[in-house]
């Protein structure tokens, strides 16, 4: 049995491009695991280690990263998981 | 194939407009958009459109979308367009996925933020530089901010900031804010904004994040430096109209060229509405009238080519 791809994005609920990357992610029938820095400001610091950077949207699938709001890359990145 | 009479691109309120007059003009219509964003689901607060005297762009953008979906309308959301090309009668609009015929288009494609294109621009993104407000504006509680550009998206940021950050400085090439009279007064009441004028900013400095900006004041051409955790870069809007290049007519800024009294382009068929036109006030209202005069125009031509 494959593996479950693992997708998760640090959001918050001003973002903009957040509310994209989530709605194009259930637009295909993918789950997430949602982390609000708003309600849990404590994960800004893992987000910024993780990333290497400040800005929101980051959405992890598996192990690739991908900033902001970039169809290609998630599709590509969704593919070569297996999640689509 | 699959043919329609109308194609509308965009899913800003330009083109969610058209969308609503077309379908009640019973034109077969599809309409095509990259997301339901587009500019003005990144302002954070909008107190000029009618009926909502304070909304935020996301909010207002879902009431419109909400509006549009209650119509029959055919939508791909997520698809990006990137040619049209001339048929015998009509059109094919190509996008990445997909082709699909009409008789006529709406371009209604809005426009992206500009960069500045300075030193060390690309290398502070993420590091202190952004260009989304409402995406990041709160990583820098506590903080020195910058915003660059005097306009209303500017000054909008600048207030803003006021609930997150210590001090905010607000760069302007000109030697005056643009804005709107109410945004100055509001700004000038503020003690935590600075505001710099006749600045034209000349490079972001920092190690691993940006630590500093520095800019040169056009007058004295004296080079000073401003110690900050952040920057907003905010400083106007580019068209989106890469795709249609060398087959309609656009002005220097590559926006395309109208008849403002029937949103027609250069191309017969083909109207364009919104921010992407070459009318020189960018606004919600605007783009939603224009909206509505492309999809009437449109019908007038669809039904003219029918009989
Ligand atoms: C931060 C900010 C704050 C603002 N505040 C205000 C305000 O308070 N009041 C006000 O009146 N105006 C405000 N504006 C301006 C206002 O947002 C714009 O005038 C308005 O959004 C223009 O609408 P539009 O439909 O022409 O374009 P946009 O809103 O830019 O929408 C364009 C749409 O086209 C889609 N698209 C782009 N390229 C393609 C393609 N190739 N194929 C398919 N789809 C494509 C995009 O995804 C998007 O959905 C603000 C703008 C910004 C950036």
């Amino acid at each position: 049995m494959t593996e479950k791809v693992k997708i998760k994005i640090y959001s918050s609920p001003d973002c903009s491009y957040c509310y994209v990357v989530k709605d194009y992610l259930s637009h295909q029938g993918i789950e997430l695991e949602e982390i609000d820095l708003y309600e849990q400001p404590e994960k800004r610091q893992e987000m910024e280690e993780i990333s290497k950077q400040k800005n929101i949207p980051v959405l992890i699938i598996n192990d690739e990263i991908i900033i902001g709001w970039k169809k290609e890359k998630i599709d590509e990145a969704l593919k070569k998981h297996g999640a689509i | 194939m699959e043919q329609y009479d109308l194609i509308i691109l965009g899913g800003g309120p330009a083109g969610i407009t058209a969308g609503i007059y077309a379908s009640r003009k019973k034109l077969k219509t599809l309409l095509i958009t990259k997301e339901f964003l587009g500019q003005v689901g990144l302002s954070w607060r909008i107190e000029n459109y009618p009926g909502f005297p304070k909304i935020n762009g996301r909010d207002l953008l879902k009431l419109f979308h909400n509006h549009l979906v209650q119509n029959e309308i055919t939508i791909q959301n997520y698809e990006e367009a990137i040619k049209i090309e001339k048929l015998n009668t009509g059109f094919k609009l190509k996008t990445k996925e997909k082709e699909y015929n009409s008789l006529a288009i709406i371009i209604a494609t809005g426009a992206e933020l500009k960069k500045l294109n300075i030193k060390n621009e690309d290398r502070f993104i993420g590091k202190g530089i952004s260009y989304c407000l409402t995406c990041d504006e709160k990583a820098f509680e506590n903080k020195k901010v910058a915003v660059i550009g005097g306009g209303n998206t500017g000054a909008e940021a600048a207030i803003s900031l006021l609930k997150f950050a210590s001090e905010i400085y607000l760069l302007e090439y000109l030697d005056h804010l643009t804005c709107d009279e109410v945004l100055k007064e509001e700004i000038e009441s503020q003690s935590r904004i600075q505001v710099i004028t006749n600045a034209e900013t000349l490079s972001f400095e920092g190690n691993e994040e940006l630590k500093k900006i520095v800019y040169q004041e056009r007058k004295t051409r004296k080079i000073h430096e401003i110690e900050t955790d952040g920057c907003f870069i905010q400083i106007g809007v580019m068209p989106n109209t890469e795709f249609v290049k060398g087959l309609i007519d656009l002005n220097k800024k590559g926006e395309i060229i109208s008849n403002l009294k029937t949103m027609e382009t250069s191309h017969k068929g083909i109207f364009v509405a919104g921010d992407v036109c070459d009318f020189p006030f960018k606004q919600i209202i605007v783009a939603a009238s224009q909206g509505a005069s492309a999809a009437l125009s449109a019908y007038l031509y669809i039904k003219e080519l029918n009989n």
